[in-house]
């Protein structure tokens, strides 16, 4: 949490401390931002949610394609809004960075790594096109737009996110310091994503999410809670076969790196093929490899699945940007690559 | 209580044995008390006020300035005084608000009443603690939870929580008379903070004062003789000297800032009484802060590096926010090694080492299945069948079962030397070659050194990711040869935090909500923390866990094999985490904050100062801070990082713990409009900059900037107090009210 912020854009807010405070939203706080300009952007975005019928209670992995048809270069901004409309629900809006007091941003574009920098504003030249991620970050602790318990119960969400100009240097929007090639906020595509109403043990499990957070549960940051950390505990002694499982193994990464762990990955890959965060289970199991029985050789087969994922949201979590140039050497140093 | 006591200012420019640094003893009318103090050396140059106080009560002192090698001599009198006991001690002090005892009290025994001229006659109650006895000497601490550090004067005769001793003589015409039956009353007086009372120059609304404010219920006296009558009264009879002794204990919910003065009322066996109120004592809370500084330049290592290497590996990047922000040939740098998670704390330890040669950046390659296979027989020699370890290099990683060894030496295409004896034992195993802890395709760093480790260093080895270097071992850049100096850390002025100097409690934020901060020194044998990029999530509470001292680990109860999380870390209640870091973004020009509050896991709390990125925001146009004063900006951010541990605007206010829109409640303005900041304004500490009002930069005029951010520059940490439909409402009575000892 930034609470002696500078900027708009950089906030680092706890989720515990966005759930404490969910409660008691004042007026001037998760203010929707009004574009500055008109949206006059050629930028095509296409929102894809590659898993459209998903639990609640959990995140779930977005990535945008954007493209630039026309053949002037155009700044895309990188401070997205994420527009909701659930069925039978009033609209909403998740606004990002405003100030000290709202979640930041998230990366949409990291400079190197999704732990590192991000980029704020990219400029698309002439038909150039990029892939914009939002992955599940480690031990779920995003993509914060999760952290709004709006998006978390059953029921139909249409989804989608408006790219804006992300201001490197006030909190304060102005069109003084917009660049000649940002053109307006583009808005993706909607996407419907369903969440379903858990049957078997998943209700139970979703029910005891409810108990515990007194019906506030939040899709992500689950160690970060009481609440989380009980129901993390509960799914893998008791709910195993609750389709919440791999999320719960995903939640609690940290010190799970022995042979058990790895073992406790791959039972999970067999038994949950086709959860949404198989992939992710893949990536834990070859980070655990070597504790496991087959070392080095499962670790090096783990290795080829997941360098054969399609996924953008699972190859810029273990690859980083695969799209970046080779770096030049710089003064001083003596360069291998 | 009418004391008359009269001291004549004679100071001795004399050197006074060091031994002696208090005497006192009876001049030959038998009333008058001579006393001498101070004189004798002092190592801290600072300590240059003597002070000699008569029965706890502070009548004066003699004061030189700084530096002084000597303590202040006085050699004074007090007259008039009443027959019977008297206790002189003393003290000197510095303008810090730092207290040394000079020597032991002195007893004294005052044979002959006050003569005439002195006119006390009739009753008199003298009590020990009166409206002349130095505040901090009546204050009551509810708790004092870290060892070495003493109570206040008075709490310190029983040195218990929550208790102070208090005292009076009944006196009768000059003269310490036992035999008087007294009635002691609690009294409940009203709150003296400017705050609540007002005053000259603060013209914001304020409640007012008013008796009978405390917050926590009345405390209740005990003691030998002591008989509780029910009513808030006491009973007693004077012994030896017109002596009565009580106990004033608080009750467990009293808060912080309640005050309370006892009422006494003596019957004379002769029929004739006397009425007195004692000086108010007042309840305070006591907290320890441990405060971290971090090394400006470094970087985490990436991969292990084991004894015997020449060489380690870290990510390829900035090693610090501003200046020289990358390692180079014959920089001298020194690596640090914390415990590893869960482990006991202790000393981390550290190795000086020079680069030997330029850095040598590489990309990573995914391990391969090495040519032939090895036998391994527990022991650091590997021999290989159909290998060719001749197109290996010393520092490649070979992963043989679970074992991942470092090279050290290769002899010929089957015989090579491992870092560390294999686990076990085998023959014709596959094995892979290549570094598993590195990203493939990322780039990454090896510093070549100029002698081999002898220690080992390496990765934290519970975290999965090897994306995720936060836990790891780090190496630090130096800027001389014989080790780290003040340059080589960030570091801040916590002035606004702890006490400020004698006689200006109000001046800080905590103090004037009662709440006394001692800063921790630092640990023998801790080094700064390495230079992090910490944002607020769970790595940055571990990576405090790790570094800093006052964290324990606890292992956490569990059924589960793998015991998940496995531990947590706790911090004594009353004790409280501050880390002077780096930014929030390693690229410091997109960092977006002067701190954070650490909260990501449950029951741990720390502050963070990202004081890189204010060293850099002050010198940018860019930003609100732009040409004000890194330190001053960072000291009343420490104040108010600390000030979110406490939590107590968000109940009220939301906004993640900060007020709007309020001002200080000693601002001469109110809250304002955009615009150019008026005159005297003062935002309260925790004002919400995002949703204050705008002002045009005045280095440059066509962009707007958060008033609130620019005036940090002011440095001011007063508090904002409000009417709300709730009632009064300011972070002072909040941390007031904060039930006694905070935890996390």
């Amino acid at each position: 949490m930034s609470m002696e912020g500078l900027k708009m854009n950089m906030h680092r807010i706890t989720l515990l401390l966005a759930a404490l405070s969910a409660s008691v939203v004042p007026a001037f706080a998760q203010r929707p931002r009004g574009p500055l300009i008109p949206p006059a952007s050629p930028i095509e975005a296409k929102l894809v949610i590659p898993d459209t019928k998903v639990l609640p209670g959990v995140p779930f992995e977005m990535w945008i394609d954007v493209r630039n048809p026309s053949d002037a270069s155009v700044c895309l901004g990188l401070a997205a809004d994420m527009i909701v409309r659930p069925d039978g629900g009033e609209p909403f809006t998740i606004s990002r960075g405003g100030g000290e007091e709202e979640l930041p941003y998230p990366t949409l574009l990291p400079e190197s790594d999704p732990e590192g920098s991000a980029v704020w504003n990219v400029v698309l030249h002439p038909h150039e096109s990029k892939t914009l991620t939002l992955p599940l970050l480690r031990d779920l602790e995003g993509p914060n737009y999760f952290a709004d318990e709006r998006l978390s119960r059953p029921g139909r969400y249409t989804i989608a996110l408006r790219l804006d100009y992300r201001f490197a240097a006030y909190q304060i929007p102005q069109k003084s310091l917009l660049p000649p090639e940002f053109l307006g906020p583009v808005t993706t595509n909607e996407v419907t994503v369903e969440r379903i109403t858990p049957t078997g043990t998943d209700a139970i499990v979703w029910q005891r999410m409810q108990e515990l957070s007194g019906g506030h549960w939040m899709p992500i940051g689950w160690m970060s809670s009481t609440a989380g950390q009980t129901i993390i505990r509960e799914i893998i002694a008791k709910y195993a076969d609750s389709n919440y499982y791999p999320y719960a193994l995903l939640a609690a990464s940290f010190g799970a790196v022995d042979e058990r762990a790895n073992n406790r990955l791959l039972d999970a890959m067999k038994r949950f093929p086709n959860s949404p965060v198989r992939e992710l289970l893949q990536v834990g199991a070859w980070q655990t490899a070597i504790s496991g029985k087959k070392g080095p050789q499962a670790h090096l087969d783990h290795f080829e699945k997941v360098k054969a994922s399609k996924r953008p949201t699972t190859r810029i979590l273990v690859f980083g940007r695969e799209d970046l140039p080779k770096q030049s050497c710089p003064p001083g140093y003596d360069c291998e690559d | 209580m009418r004391r008359l006591a009269l001291f004549i200012a004679l100071t001795a420019i004399a050197a006074f044995p060091a031994f002696a640094q208090l005497s006192a003893q009876i001049g030959l009318d038998g009333n008058t008390i001579n006393y001498t103090a101070g004189g004798g050396s002092t190592t801290d140059t600072t300590l240059c006020v003597t002070n000699v106080l008569l029965d706890g009560q502070l009548f004066g002192g003699v004061g030189n300035a700084a530096p002084c090698t000597r303590y202040p001599q006085t050699i004074n009198a007090f007259y008039c005084n009443s027959a019977g006991t008297h206790v002189i001690s003393a003290y000197a002090g510095n303008s810090q608000g730092k207290r040394v005892q000079l020597g032991p009290d002195v007893t004294v025994i005052v044979t002959s009443p006050p003569p005439a001229g002195c006119n006390i006659r009739d009753g008199q109650i003298e009590f020990g603690i009166t409206d002349y006895t130095p505040e901090e000497d009546r204050r009551v601490l509810q708790s004092n939870l870290h060892t070495g550090y003493p109570y206040p004067h008075y709490q310190a005769l029983l040195a218990k929580d929550a208790v102070i001793l208090m005292s009076l003589r009944t006196v009768l015409d000059g003269v310490q008379t036992p035999g008087a039956t007294v009635t002691l009353s609690l009294i409940d007086p009203p709150d003296p903070s400017p705050y609540i009372k007002g005053g000259s120059g603060i013209v914001q609304p304020v409640p007012g004062q008013r008796a009978n404010d405390n917050a926590g219920p009345l405390p209740i006296l005990t003691g030998t003789g002591i008989t509780d009558n029910g009513n808030r009264t006491y009973s007693a009879t004077s012994g030896a000297n017109g002596f009565v002794e009580w106990s004033l204990e608080l009750d467990p919910a009293a808060r912080a800032g309640d005050n309370y003065q006892i009422l006494a009322q003596a019957t004379f066996p002769d029929g004739r009484i006397a009425g007195g109120l004692s000086g108010a004592v007042t309840v305070w809370k006591r907290l320890f802060v441990e405060k971290k500084q971090m090394f400006r330049r470094g970087a985490p290592l990436a991969t292990d590096a084991p004894v015997g290497l020449k060489s380690i590996v870290i990510p390829d990047g900035k090693i610090a926010s501003t200046g020289i922000t990358a390692f180079a040939k014959n920089d001298y740098v020194m690596l640090l090694h914390a415990p590893t998670w869960g482990t006991t704390k202790g000393s981390s330890s550290r190795g000086v080492y020079q680069i030997a040669l330029n850095p040598a950046r590489f990309r990573a390659t995914a391990p391969t299945n090495g040519t032939g296979t090895v036998t391994t027989v527990g022991t650091t020699a590997i021999v290989g069948s159909g290998s060719r370890f001749t197109r290996l290099k010393v520092v490649d990683v070979l992963t043989i079962g679970a074992d991942v060894r470092f090279i050290l030496g290769i002899t010929d295409d089957t015989h090579l030397t491992v870092d560390r004896a294999t686990t076990s034992s085998g023959i014709q195993q596959a094995y892979t070659v290549g570094d598993p802890n590195l990203v493939a395709g990322t780039y990454y760093v090896r510093l070549t050194l100029n002698r081999a480790l002898t220690e080992r260093y390496g990765r934290e080895p519970l975290v999965r990711q090897n994306t995720i270097l936060t836990l790891n071992d780090a190496v630090i850049r130096l800027t001389t040869t014989g080790g780290y100096g003040t340059a080589d850390y960030y570091d801040v002025d916590t002035t606004a935090i702890t006490m400020p100097p004698l006689g200006s409690q109000f001046a800080n934020p905590f103090s004037a909500a009662y709440t006394e901060y001692i800063v921790l020194p630092t640990q023998a044998g801790s080094t700064p923390a390495p230079r992090m990029v910490l944002t607020n999530s769970k790595l940055a509470q571990q990576f405090i866990d790790k570094w800093l001292y006052l964290p324990v680990p606890r292992a956490v109860p569990s059924t589960d094999p793998d015991q998940l999380e496995s531990y947590r870390y706790d911090t004594a209640p009353n004790h409280q985490l501050l880390l002077v870091g780096d930014a929030d973004d390693a690229d410091v020009t997109k960092g977006g904050s002067n701190g954070f509050l650490s909260a990501a896991i449950i029951g741990e709390r720390a502050s963070v100062l990202n004081r890189g990125f204010v060293e850099w925001a002050v010198t940018s146009q860019t930003t609100s801070i732009y040409q004000a004063s890194a330190d001053t900006v960072l000291r009343r951010t420490a104040a108010h990082e600390i000030t979110h541990q406490w939590w107590v605007n968000n109940a009220v206010f939301g906004n993640l713990d900060h007020c709007h829109p309020e001002v200080a409640y000693d601002s001469a303005t109110p809250y304002p409009a955009a615009g150019t900041p008026p005159a005297g304004l003062r935002f309260c500490l925790m004002s919400s900059p995002s949703a204050g009002p705008t002002m045009p930069a005045p280095w440059n005029s066509s962009v707007l900037i958060p008033m609130v951010e620019y005036k940090y520059r002011d440095g001011f940490t007063s508090y904002h107090i409000t009417q709300l439909p709730a009632g009064w409402n300011s972070e002072y009575l909040g941390i007031r009210r904060t039930l006694d000892p905070w935890k996390p």
